[in-house]
């Protein structure tokens, strides 16, 4: 992927976009595990969130500088 | 090692600190952390102006975790939209900088209005989307080359700062509110079951039951605000928030139909033979003993549902001796309206049991019913578009005032004007936010001065800026930890960071300070003059408003689309209710108004079950056309009150309800028919009580 997008000349960095694409993901698949009643069984729900957004955000980084 | 010292540092704060103490102590420091973690990554990833993301942080910093994301994320949505805004302005006009500052001021009349109209969270995203448009569009509206780096380093700055607030709040010691929430819900259901048993049995005296009432609409609004927050801090509340909704809105039914019990009751107290009130209360029994034993919990709520159903399908109309109901025709009427309103009572209370015991499971069911209509915290357009049309006429006075001298520190000068036209829109009483603004920003400048001069040349590196800053940051978050000086710690801790904290190339220079604090007291002041010279914020004017805008929903009442309107309007009046509370006036004046309220819910109630009546039921087809005119009276006696008028709308329910007993109207009589003469009665007797109150007309000095 490219590291920065072409927005009507204007340069824009992909990493914000993937950001703004991690944070709404990670959003989703929170909510998702909370109807499936996984909350009950987990020791600090918090942390399990900030994992998964960092693994979003990391995997998709991954993706624009290798 | 280090941790069994932490865990020794945490015992002996534990045993030294009271718990407010504690609260505190973990507030700074979470602060601190964030905002420091914020500065070294701005840093670290060479951001423009890092003092934004440490800014971001104490404008979100609250104690408790809910708090800190729901306004972060509102934040973050309106700095997005604020800098789209800036762009596609500067694109489309940013040429002609007169044209480009018109249409910036217009816009943020929009977002000022778009404030004032939405009274929670959603407020924040409008003063941000604003006030962003203003940073990013303003520099730009001379040169318009750099906007586009500057509003991407904005949003990242933004962005970095909400991060750092959000990670911080919740992974080290976060304060919950989803505990609060369901401590609310529990307390609140126990509460209004004790009181509502003593009402019915009459044990409670009028003035313990309006402290009741007044207690229990307050937690309407609270429960309210927590459920917005939660729901960005715990998943599982979001799950369940349709159901949230359908509590607040069933309890907020429940509540309607209390107050007009406690009015019948009071009514048939007065009443020269005393069958009536032994009957209401004979009826009422079975309610008053089951909520003797309230449920605790969800799972007990759930597990009540099927004896209150029994004992409300049992419930039995009141009966008065025949006698009686020959000598008195009004008492009758009473009672008639008495038997309505018991059932009325038990089948709003299984309602609210059913969607409290629903909350016992997230996943969804099949009998979960369609959302309700939203409880918004709405002021009305009226008021949203005089505080736009306010900030709009101040934007653009400052912006003139900016052009025609050519000040070089204009744009900061007019970003800050703005800023508290928008943020203290809809506040009751604006000068006492904005002073202590004022006051922080003060504040700041001068210990600006002191560690830019004094401290800030000694820094060598991360390390020992963090120590220089820490304790003017400690200091400014104490601040913000006591309610009364919350704005002076606020206001203080962003002056300072945007004065102080150096950007990648550090350049302090007093005079620039001073310059940029000039503008920003001065912004502050012009911003401030504009709230007492165009349209004064004051709490006459206020209370007038307050008042036009719960005259309206009588009026929606009448005329609004059925589908969830008793939620709606229930929603919008004790949104109203605690608007006029909070309003700095004489509490008689406030008494009044408030208790005005609460009549006109009453007959709101009445109107939307009669109307509903007979929309779903055929055969009442026949009183469409009078029941028209009926809401007619109603809604002219609202517009234009008098004496006239009101006299009116009482001898048109009259002749209504003297039509459909006598059978002109409809025939045979149904079960229907008689609920909609039990409706009338109701709206009869709400209306009577409302026009002792106001519905007379204005004595001529008045005006």
């Amino acid at each position: 992927m490219p590291r920065e997008l072409d927005l009507a000349g204007l340069m824009f960095p992909t990493l914000l976009v993937l950001l703004l694409i991690a944070g709404i993901c990670s959003w989703l698949i929170d909510g998702w595990l909370a109807r499936l009643n996984l909350y009950r069984w987990l020791w600090f729900a918090p942390l399990l969130r900030l994992s998964i957004f960092a693994l979003l955000f990391g995997v998709a980084g991954l993706q624009v500088y290798r | 090692m280090s941790a069994v010292a932490l865990k020794r540092v945490g015992a002996v704060l534990q045993e030294v600190l009271p718990p407010k103490g504690r609260q505190t102590v973990l507030f700074i420091f979470k602060s601190v952390i964030a905002a420091l973690l914020a500065l070294w990554l701005s840093l670290r990833f060479g951001l423009d102006r890092p003092s934004t993301s440490m800014v971001t942080v104490f404008i979100v910093a609250q104690p408790q975790s809910g708090l800190v994301l729901a306004k972060a994320a509102y934040r973050a949505l309106g700095t997005l939209i604020g800098c789209a805004a800036a762009l596609v302005l500067l694109w489309t006009c940013g040429s002609v900088p007169e044209l480009f500052l018109s249409f910036l001021a217009v816009w943020i009349g929009l977002c000022a209005a778009g404030a004032a109209r939405f009274r929670d969270f959603k407020a924040y995203a409008f003063v941000l989307s604003g006030y962003t448009a203003c940073l990013v569009g303003l520099p730009a509206a001379i040169t318009t080359d750099g906007a586009f780096p500057m509003a991407l380093s904005r949003v990242s700055e933004v962005l970095l700062g909400i991060f750092c607030a959000s990670v911080v709040s919740e992974l080290i010691a976060p304060q919950k509110m989803v505990p609060m929430l369901v401590a609310l819900i529990r307390g609140r259901y126990r509460d209004f079951a004790e009181g509502a048993s003593k009402v019915f049995r009459g044990e409670l005296d009028e003035a313990a039951t309006a402290a009741l009432h007044k207690r229990l609409s307050g937690e309407i609004m609270r429960m309210e605000s927590l459920r917005a927050a939660a729901y960005f801090e715990d998943a599982e509340t979001r799950v369940r928030n349709v159901r949230l909704r359908q509590v607040n809105g069933d309890f907020m039914t429940m509540l309607t139909s209390f107050h007009a019990f406690e009015r019948l009751a009071r009514r048939l107290e007065r009443a020269p033979v005393n069958d009536g009130i032994r009957a209401l209360r004979l009826a009422v029994e079975p309610l008053a003993a089951f909520l003797e034993k309230p449920a605790g919990t969800a799972a007990e709520a759930a597990g009540q549902i099927a004896v209150l159903e029994r004992i409300v399908k049992e419930l039995e109309p009141l009966s008065l001796p025949g006698s009686v109901a020959a000598a008195y025709p009004e008492l009758a009427r009473d009672v008639a309206t008495g038997s309505a309103l018991v059932q009325q009572l038990g089948e709003e209370l299984l309602q609210h049991l059913r969607s409290y015991g629903a909350l016992v499971d997230a996943g969804w069911t099949a009998d979960d019913r369609p959302s309700p209509a939203r409880f918004v915290p709405h002021a009305d357009m009226r008021t949203a578009i005089t505080i736009g049309m306010r900030v709009l006429i101040s934007t653009a006075i400052s912006s003139i005032f900016w052009l025609e001298t050519g000040w070089p520190q204009g744009p900061g000068f007019v970003l800050n004007s703005v800023v508290v036209c928008c943020l203290f829109a809809a506040a009751p009483r604006p000068e006492a936010p904005i002073g202590q603004m004022v006051q922080g920003a003060i504040i700041s400048v001068i210990l600006g001065l002191i560690c830019a001069m004094f401290l800030l040349p000694y820094t060598t590196d991360f390390l020992t800026l963090a120590v220089v800053l820490t304790p003017f940051l400690v200091l400014g978050v104490w601040l913000m930890s006591f309610p009364q000086l919350f704005g002076v710690g606020t206001g203080f801790l962003v002056f300072f960071c945007t004065l102080v904290v150096p950007a990648p190339k550090p350049q302090v220079d007093p005079t620039a300070i001073i310059e940029l604090g000039l503008s920003i007291v001065v912004g502050f002041m012009t911003g401030g003059l504009s709230f007492s010279v165009f349209v004064p914020a004051g709490p006459d004017s206020r209370l007038r408003r307050l008042h036009a805008s719960l005259r309206d929903q009588l009026d929606i009442a009448c005329h609004g689309s059925l589908k969830g309107l008793v939620h709606r309007v229930d929603g919008q009046v004790r949104d109203l209710i605690s608007q006029v509370a909070i309003t700095p006036a004489p509490p008689e004046k406030l008494g009044a108004l408030q208790d005005y309220g609460l009549d006109l819910l009453e007959a709101a109630h009445a109107i939307v079950q009669a109307r509903q009546l007979v929309d779903e039921h055929p055969e009442l087809q026949s009183c469409v056309r009078s029941l028209r005119d009926l809401l007619d009276c109603i809604v002219e006696c609202c517009r234009r009150p008098s004496t006239a008028a009101r006299e009116r709308a009482l001898a048109a329910i009259e002749s209504m309800i003297a039509a459909l007993t006598s059978g002109t109207l409809v025939q045979p009589p149904t079960p229907e028919l008689n609920e909609l003469v039990a409706a009338l009665h109701r709206l009869r007797a709400a209306l009577v009580d409302i026009t002792d109150f106001y519905l007379t007309p204005e004595p001529a000095h008045a005006a």
